[in-house]
């Protein structure tokens, strides 16, 4: 027997569109799923009065819009809002629900730095660099849960150097993963560091810094082996139409 | 007539035929079209003429007086049951246009002009029916504004079954046969056979005989009397219908007498498939006709197809494709949502025998997704009574997993 879920509604004739990471919702489906893999994008979603209005016009029956006004002129979690659309979306299966309902009150429980980094990761993970750095500075700043000290600073320096790596400002992403090493000697933000300082000063730079560092030899071979082995692609056959696509995915992932 | 209309409209290789249903009577009437000339039937061919861009039904006496500028429309059936398009040197005339606006004057020659506001339910009857004919009424349907449930076409078979069993009981208790003289010396016979037996009473049909008859009138009725023997033996009729302009009494004494013994009932005139499909059309003002019957006619889809899913969460089967409907009105869309799967299982049941069977369709190359993130389109349709196609599309998940533009498709037997 197969695994298929009916699909009531056709997709809505307008998105829903999610600012934060650019992106188009079309359906109860898309966007249930997107919220259980990002719920750190909850809050500011099922909040948007704009949400509300996409919810009432496209997606629901008037007896759901009814609840879900209720529900949202009540002071109410991030996760009782979420549940409701999870449950009357019937996307998911009842052991998701229960484990989706575990996740979420985890995040609740969560310190105002966790859900900034929370937050940043998301936004990382879906090219939105220079809104990641910002959420990682504010979790910088935020208050922290007692069990959230050194370890969770040093992940939050090395995140917001992976993005700067990713906007090619390499003097950045090494002061930041200089720091995230500094605090936390951990092998993973060291192999970082070392990437970063051969983006930003080639081998020599990166041989000098493994030094400096006391990196261990056969884990910096492997580095530079791995660096060598990475073969440019060949060329676009249409340059020009790849450097308009190249250069609008960077201001996408740099202007939000 | 009244305002609004329950029709029942014959179209054959040359005439046109049109029947509403009077109410009060409670029975289908021919309809008089030209008000000139109080025909019940007009030839199947319209005339357009390109230098005051009219059109109109083109009568017989016309053909062979026309001026340049003037496209006439003949056998439309025939190129509507091909696909074919009328070629006009270089000008094209679509075939489901061509039936829309026959239609049209039809109606418009039976004093209906506005079909989308005045025709509660029409069917249109023809001898036989194509995928590509039923797609062309479907169009033709939707240009003249008469929406889904509004109109439907059906085959003479079915017409013939729609009129018998709305008559009485007496008429077809036993066997039902019809002649239908298709030319003057050429006659095919079928019959209704009811099966008592089964709730409700299931109707099917006989298969073909058909007989080429002398041109004399005596060895014309005699041999007809012997094409009646043959058809008749080993069977009990309790009614006979004679279509068709062939036919005449002047010749067909004997076999007239044949025809009536043991008190049977014998009919002839011209309109009854016109009149069987005006009572299909009556379906749902007057349900109780058809409550007792069901017709298992050739046209018939004989599977029942569906798919085990989710629906608000709770496994359930999901019909698809229900027997018991002709083949090109059988038609289903939906979207599912896969999930670890890569393929579509469909259970599938005959509906005589009742044998059960699953058939699994593998969507070969499906990008690899995350469980739940795969929206596929799925269109089940006919294209016979014993072939259905069924059409796969990926839709990917919005704009999360875009689309690969990947379809399958494949038969199911």
């Amino acid at each position: 027997m197969g695994d298929y879920l009916l699909c009531e509604r056709k997709n809505s004739d307008k998105p829903y569109f999610v600012s934060s990471v650019y992106l188009n919702i079309w359906s109860l489906e898309e966007l249930c799923w997107f919220l259980s893999v990002n719920p750190a994008l909850a809050a500011e979603i099922v909040f948007d009065p704009a949400f509300s209005a996409w919810l009432s016009d496209e997606l629901l029956s008037d007896e759901l819009i009814r609840e879900f006004n209720a529900i949202s002129s009540e002071d109410g979690h991030v996760r009782e809002r979420l549940m409701w659309i999870f449950e009357k979306s019937y996307y998911f299966s009842n052991r998701d629900l229960r484990e989706l309902r575990v996740r979420l009150e985890t995040l609740d429980e969560m310190s105002p730095a966790g859900l900034k980094k929370q937050k940043g990761d998301t936004l990382l993970k879906y090219g939105k660099y220079k809104g990641s750095i910002e959420c990682y500075r504010r979790a910088l700043s935020a208050e922290r849960a007692p069990n959230e000290e050194e370890r969770f600073t040093a992940c939050v320096w090395h995140n917001m150097g992976l993005s700067y790596e990713k906007m090619f400002l390499s003097g950045k992403a090494l002061e930041c993963f200089a720091k995230a090493y500094e605090i936390c000697r951990k092998k993973e933000f060291l192999l970082s560091y070392l990437k970063a300082a051969y983006f930003d000063g080639g081998f020599e730079k990166l041989e000098i810094e493994a030094k400096r560092k006391k990196a261990d030899a056969a884990e910096v071979a492997a580095l530079t082996e791995e660096i060598d082995g990475i073969t440019p692609k060949s060329a676009p056959c249409d340059m020009d139409a790849a450097l308009r696509q190249w250069i609008r995915a960077y201001h996408l992932s740099v202007d939000q | 007539m009244s305002d609004t209309y329950w029709l029942g409209m014959e179209l054959n290789y040359k005439e046109v035929r049109l029947c509403a249903y009077n109410s009060k009577d409670k029975e289908a009437v021919s309809v008089m079209m030209h008000s000139d000339t109080s025909r019940a039937q007009c030839p199947a061919r319209i005339a357009h003429f390109t230098d005051c861009d009219s059109w109109k039904l083109y009568g017989d006496a016309d053909v062979g007086f026309e001026s340049s500028g003037t496209f006439v429309f003949d056998d439309i059936l025939k190129h509507c049951l091909a696909g074919e398009s009328y070629d006009f040197g270089g000008s094209f005339f679509e075939p489901y246009a061509v039936l829309a606006r026959l239609i049209f004057l039809t109606l418009k020659s039976a004093g209906i002009n506005e079909p989308s506001n005045q025709v509660k339910a029409l069917v249109l009857t023809t001898p036989k029916i194509t995928g590509k004919l039923a797609l062309a009424a479907q169009k033709a349907f939707k240009d003249l504004g008469l929406g889904v449930g509004a109109a439907r076409i059906q085959s003479f078979d079915e017409s013939f079954y729609a009129h018998t069993y709305c008559q009485s009981a007496e008429i077809h208790s036993r066997n039902a046969g019809l002649f239908y003289f298709d030319t003057e010396t050429h006659v095919y016979f079928k019959s209704l056979r009811p099966n008592y037996s089964t709730r409700p009473v299931t109707v099917t049909l006989s298969d073909v005989s058909d007989a080429n008859l002398p041109r004399l009138c005596e060895e014309r009725d005699l041999s007809f009397e012997a094409f009646i023997k043959e058809c008749t033996e080993g069977a009990e009729f309790s009614s006979f219908f004679l279509v068709g302009n062939g036919f005449s009494r002047k010749w067909a004494v004997k076999s007239l007498q044949l025809l009536c013994r043991s008190r049977r009932k014998v009919f002839f005139g011209n309109n009854l498939f016109a009149k069987g499909a005006c009572y299909s059309a009556c379906r749902k003002i007057r349900p109780e006709i058809f409550k007792k019957t069901l017709f298992l006619g050739p046209d018939l889809v004989r599977i029942n197809i569906g798919i085990n899913l989710k629906v608000r969460g709770i496994m359930q089967y999901y019909p698809l494709i229900t027997a018991g409907i002709n083949w090109y009105e059988a038609e289903k869309e939906i979207e599912l949502i896969l999930g670890e799967e890569k393929s579509l299982i469909f259970s599938t049941s005959r509906l005589e025998s009742g044998r059960r069977a699953d058939y699994s369709m593998e969507l070969a190359n499906l990008p690899a997704r995350p469980p739940m993130t795969t929206r596929l389109n799925v269109r089940l349709c006919f294209e016979s009574p014993k072939k259905c196609l069924v059409t796969v599309k990926d839709m990917g998940f919005g704009e999360i997993f875009p689309s690969s533009g990947l379809i399958w498709k494949d038969s199911l037997t």
